[in-house]
């Protein structure tokens, strides 16, 4: 586990799926940070500017609308690409991942999940941030290919600013991942489970085993007061 | 459907290509040398140039032009030896008579020639009257006279998809119209040609007078350019002129940078995407470009497997009349689509550009489509510039001397962006018939007709991902071999092994079969 601070002493998981969150565990930063440089890079500085404004109120609308549950700002933040093209989108989605592997990977949570890999573990990665970044992502880490993310909608090849069903990245996301779960005879008390943001108490309270990874503050508390493992990787 | 093998048509044929040095012309030729070697012999007319043969322009042309870095790879040493046993060079000027053949080789290339590609052409859009007549008009109608007087040569005529004209709804159709004028206006190709042979040599104008005609002729009848004018007035002959000649025309739209063959992106020349390409790769932010509206773009190696298909046809007798070979019709590139993509070509070059100027700014400096009457298009700019130019010149001379240096340094500063702006609203204004005023879209439906037994020249467009071509192959060698050329510098060149001859002289094949008279 290489610079791991264990906080809690941590079992290596046996036999059960282990379920992890991409965003905050395997790199650092969250999918809102892809959405800004999407942003960021629209065509015209005007759309620059909108749709900056747009993903940088997301943080208040969360705060005073969102009631704890991050899939309002979510969708918040993904309604601020609306207009950039299917193009530009992947182009410049290719070049935030190269931005992720060079500058914001953990190395020692990726060493880690791949020596689960190598052990057998059935492995459930979910995410709410956009599946044209974090496949590609887990593709090149070789970390594998269930994933649960968001995808955007086109229209004519451009994006509505809405995201298909089921929304990731919230409450209602994580429901459905663990409805799935369920229909596929999964033992959630068996499971383990990677988060690192409050939004992913849902799901870490769901399994046998959570484990907080280098968590916001307020799963920090949560993860203390339910005395779960918490790990912080460099 | 017809089905045809291209290996089986061509087999043991003899073929004379003309518009050898071309772009397309040299692709074809290295095209049918690497994949077909059943043919017979390819005769090459190759004009002479000042003090160079035709003999000698060729061996030049093979030696230097990546078109045919394939033949290099593939024969090494030996491709001089191949060449002389699959080509033969014939001298002669497509703007002659015969080619201006020598009468014995012209006699004896009328009876063992199969088939007549005729390339040879001058593509620019803004053409002399002179030269577009004595090219694109009389040169095609000697590529029909000298096919006719052949025992059974048949003739491909590669012209455009925009001899259609001005259209105004729907697709250009496959169809050659004797008499053609897309604005409805009477015309008659004979008498038209006639009159432009008789006016090319008696009228005294100047160089720029005589664009400035080609281009008036050409609105008259609602061609956007001289050059689109003389080739459709070409076809129109053709068409009348042909009798029983076996013939089709085959009419590419804008032809681009190859996809495979000779490679992925060799270009050459600067006449259609590079120049717009290139500004959209300059601080120039605002493109007058109508987003709405398709650009036909085909990469060459497309273009040279329908000519190939042509020919196959013509000779195992299901020939089209008319063939077009573009994208709009099965797959087609919008232009904010093309606009976009260019842009994030550009993007991905500046990024790595060792300048914090160009890779920091340039980079993210995206350019937009604008209105053609928009205050930010480059008319506009060019009148600001100008208006700050006269204004600074009035402040110099009501200044005192101190301050004149300074003043001249923003002076030259100002006149050479307002230059900069000329030049590009010329470009803009050569283009906009393509990228604002008519939405050209071409049938594409004859070439899809064909039942291709050899998958490698079974061109289908639809397959394009105008993504990876744009990025990946248009715009990188368009910067490899075309913004040179706009730049004024050198353009690379293909350097062959050292010592490549082709020999010549009492060994079989090539040779100077014929010479300009």
């Amino acid at each position: 586990m290489g610079k791991a601070k264990a906080v809690a002493t941590l079992k290596a998981p046996r036999r059960g799926t282990v379920y992890i969150k991409v965003e905050g565990t395997l790199f650092k930063g969250g999918g809102w940070q892809h959405a800004a440089y999407l942003a960021a890079n629209a065509q015209s500085f005007s759309d620059r500017v909108f749709k900056l404004a747009q993903i940088g109120l997301s943080m208040p609308v969360s705060l005073f609308l969102g009631q704890g549950d991050p899939d309002l700002a979510n969708r918040w933040i993904y309604a601020g690409l609306k207009g950039l093209s299917r193009d530009r989108i992947e182009v410049l989605t290719e070049e935030y991942l190269e931005k992720v592997l060079k500058e914001g990977l953990r190395r020692d949570a990726v060493d880690f999940f791949l020596k689960l890999r190598a052990e057998g573990h059935p492995m459930v990665f979910f995410s709410g941030a956009l599946d044209g970044f974090i496949r590609p992502l887990l593709q090149r880490l070789q970390l594998g290919e269930e994933l649960h993310s968001n995808r955007l909608e086109y229209k004519n090849d451009l994006a509505t600013g809405r995201l298909l069903e089921p929304v990731m990245g919230g409450y209602a996301g994580l429901q459905s991942l663990l409805a799935s779960a369920e229909r596929s005879g999964a033992d959630l008390a068996k499971a383990y489970a990677y988060g690192s943001e409050h939004g992913d108490f849902f799901l870490l309270r769901a399994v046998g085993h959570p484990c907080a990874v280098n968590p916001d503050l307020r799963l920090l508390r949560v993860a203390r007061e339910l005395n779960w493992p918490i790990l912080e990787w460099d | 459907m017809p089905k045809l093998s291209i290996h089986r048509a061509y087999r043991g044929k003899h073929i004379l290509l003309t518009g050898a040095s071309g772009f397309l012309g040299k692709v074809w030729l290295s095209l049918m040398l690497d994949r077909i070697p059943e043919i017979e012999k390819i005769y090459v007319l190759i004009r002479r140039k000042r003090d160079t043969g035709a003999w000698e322009r060729f061996e030049e042309i093979v030696a230097t032009s990546y078109a045919f870095e394939p033949l290099h790879r593939r024969h090494g040493e030996a491709l001089g030896a191949y060449l002389a046993e699959r080509v033969e060079v014939v001298e002669g000027d497509v703007s002659l008579p015969d080619f201006g053949i020598d009468p014995e080789a012209a006699e004896d290339l009328t009876r063992k020639l199969d088939l007549i590609v005729h390339c040879a052409g001058l593509v620019d859009f803004e053409p002399d009257l002179r030269e577009a007549v004595e090219t694109n008009i009389s040169g095609s109608l000697h590529a029909v006279d000298f096919a006719k007087r052949c025992q059974r040569a048949a003739l491909v005529h590669v012209s455009t998809c925009y001899v259609v004209g001005d259209i105004r709804e729907g697709m250009a159709p496959e169809a050659l119209a004797p008499d053609y004028a897309p604005n409805g206006r009477p015309m008659d190709a004979e008498a038209e040609y006639e009159e432009l042979l008789s006016f090319v040599k008696t009228a005294s104008l100047k160089d720029s007078e005589w664009v400035d005609e080609a281009r008036r002729r050409a609105a008259g009848y609602g061609w956007p350019n001289g050059y689109t004018y003389s080739k459709s007035l070409a076809e129109s002959l053709i068409r009348k002129r042909a009798g029983d000649l076996k013939y089709s025309v085959v009419r590419p739209a804008v032809v681009e940078s190859s996809m495979h063959y000779p490679f992925p992106g060799w270009n050459e020349g600067a006449q259609t995407c590079a120049p717009l390409s290139y500004l959209l790769g300059t601080w120039l932010r605002f493109f007058p470009i109508n987003t709405r509206h398709v650009l036909d773009v085909i990469p060459v190696d497309y273009v040279c497997q329908a000519v190939t298909v042509a020919g196959a046809a013509l000779m195992e007798g299901c020939a089209s009349q008319v063939i077009q070979v573009g994208s709009s019709q099965r797959n087609p590139l919008r232009l904010d689509r093309m606009l976009e993509l260019l842009n994030l070509a550009h993007r991905a070059h500046w990024r790595q550009s060792a300048s914090p100027l160009e890779r920091i700014f340039l980079s993210r400096w995206d350019s937009v489509a604008v209105s053609q009457d928009s205050p930010l298009g480059p008319e506009s700019l060019r009148k600001t510039a100008a208006a700050v130019f006269e204004a600074l010149r009035g402040l110099k001379e009501r200044s005192p001397k101190a301050i004149h240096e300074y003043l001249n340094k923003a002076l030259s500063s100002v006149n050479k962006a307002k230059w900069a702006l000329v030049k590009t609203e010329k470009v803009v204004e050569v283009f906009a018939p393509f990228i604002y005023r008519t939405d050209f879209r071409f049938v594409t439906e004859a070439l899809a007709k064909y039942q291709i037994e050899e998958e490698a020249f079974a061109a289908k467009p639809e397959d394009i991902d105008w993504r990876h071509y744009i990025m990946k192959v248009l715009e990188p060698g368009l910067r490899r071999w075309c913004y040179p050329v706009l730049e004024g510098k050198p353009v690379e060149k293909l350097s062959a092994p050292r010592g490549f001859r082709i020999p010549r002289g009492d060994r079989p094949g090539l040779r100077i079969a014929g010479r300009a008279r």
